[in-house]
């Protein structure tokens, strides 16, 4: 399945990226992202930890027009301490003050109203330090407000049975064992509700290159 | 087996528990036919759930003859928003109190129903990720309370670990559905083994009832 098939039939659902590490579900995102060049999308970043891991790893990726474009108009909500950006144009900041069920509201709201393709970064550190309880709650407030296709950027893999709990689609990236070094990761659908979209591998990628497998 | 699978069920309080909600699905859709399908209330926890089972509807039955039914089908929504995208909302219970109170007003809620309908519950397998043991078995007893011979059916995915011994203790039938060890993650399947693990039936005891390839459900 070809990346743009993959980014169609992921529409209008709620979709986990779920990988070993940050540097690998990032590399994803971009080649997702340039499988959107002609969309405007939104991302909501938590933490100021995760907003510049997500800029850093973005900047070492090899230059595309199209990334960069993306970049450059995506409309950014942060949750943190402060509201600087380092790519695209602040929509909101929230200031982080730990009350997840008025955050998710807020950023439901937001959504809403750009009705944009949207990619949560850092929400990771939330499966770490809040309950489940407190998740489920902020999950559902969230889709109280918003109906637009998300991605949920996660690099912690071990709550995979809660995180299924919650998602349409779990996208899981892997590290290969194929080379104990480098970055090699094998690409496949962990969890799905789409009907098209079976639990079966689809890419394996590096730096350079994605491919179907 | 359809009919009298439906029929051993009934006054039982059964657990469907599948690795995941596609095959949950099927076997639902598969599972039950129109005669049966008209006698279920659909209970459901949840935003995150009613949003699922908006996309499995319109993906999976989209065009079937079932779907005259399930447009129509009642349903009893405990969430944020007294709003579904499919089916007849019959009662809606915010979400804003414990689970134990909430099963208590869902209780009353259900025996109004006449005798022989069928509620069957989504979502609130995420309760198990939410609250304590002790807290669900409390919810489980309100709900029991009220609607003792009432045929309920509870179709839980991926459930909390932990919890897995508290269902068993819970429920009168438990049916499996299980990914097929003769497929591996790394294939292209939806293949899936449907069996009776658990049961205080006599005429059911545990044993092997179907196979989920694909959309299919084939007897063994």
């Amino acid at each position: 399945m070809r990346l743009d098939e993959l980014v169609n039939l992921l529409d209008g659902y709620n979709v986990a990226v779920v990988s070993d590490d940050a540097y690998g579900s990032i590399l994803f995102v971009n080649y997702l992202l340039s499988a959107m060049c002609e969309r405007d999308v939104l991302f909501v970043i938590y933490s100021e930890i995760s907003a510049n891991k997500l800029y850093k790893i973005i900047n070492s990726l090899p230059p595309n027009q199209c990334i960069k474009h993306i970049l450059n108009n995506a409309a950014i909500v942060k949750i943190g301490k402060n509201n600087e950006i380092k790519f695209g144009k602040l929509a909101a900041f929230i200031e982080d003050r730990g009350e997840l069920g008025e955050t998710a509201l807020e950023i439901g709201r937001i959504i809403k109203e750009f009705g944009r393709t949207t990619f949560f970064f850092g929400f990771s550190l939330g499966m770490i330090t809040c309950r489940t309880n407190d998740i489920v709650k902020a999950m559902d407030l969230l889709l109280s407000k918003a109906n637009e296709t998300m991605y949920f950027i996660i690099s912690e893999s071990s709550h995979l049975d809660f995180v299924a709990n919650l998602f349409d689609v779990i996208i899981k990236i892997s590290k290969t064992d194929i080379l104990s070094f480098g970055n090699i990761y094998d690409i496949y659908v962990e969890h799905s509700i789409v009907p098209e979209l079976e639990l079966m591998p689809l890419y394996r990628m590096d730096e350079s290159n994605l491919f179907e497998i | 087996m359809e009919r009298d699978l439906v029929a051993n069920l009934a006054n039982m309080n059964t657990a469907v528990i599948a690795d995941d909600e596609y095959s949950a699905s099927t076997f639902l859709c598969n599972f039950a036919n129109v005669d049966t399908l008209k006698k279920v209330i659909l209970v459901i926890y949840s935003e995150i759930k009613c949003r699922k089972v908006e996309k499995i509807l319109k993906t999976k039955i989209g065009c079937s003859e079932l779907k005259s039914i399930t447009e129509k089908i009642p349903v009893i929504k405990i969430g944020k928003v007294d709003k579904i995208g499919f089916g007849e909302l019959l009662a809606y219970i915010e979400d804003n109190i414990n689970i134990v109170d909430i099963c208590k007003d869902l209780g009353s809620v259900l025996r109004k129903f006449e005798e022989g309908k069928i509620a069957v519950f989504l979502g609130f397998g995420l309760l198990t990720y939410m609250y304590s043991p002790s807290e669900i078995i409390q919810a489980m007893e309100e709900l029991l309370a009220q609607t003792p011979n009432m045929t309920k059916i509870f179709i839980l995915t991926r459930l909390r670990k932990e919890c897995h011994s508290i269902v068993t203790a819970m429920f009168d039938v438990i049916i499996r559905i299980k990914k097929s060890i003769e497929y591996d993650i790394m294939a292209h399947s939806r293949v899936y083994d449907v069996y009776i693990e658990h049961s205080i039936v006599k005429d059911l005891p545990p044993m092997s009832l179907y196979r989920i390839d694909g959309d299919r459900l084939i007897s063994i």
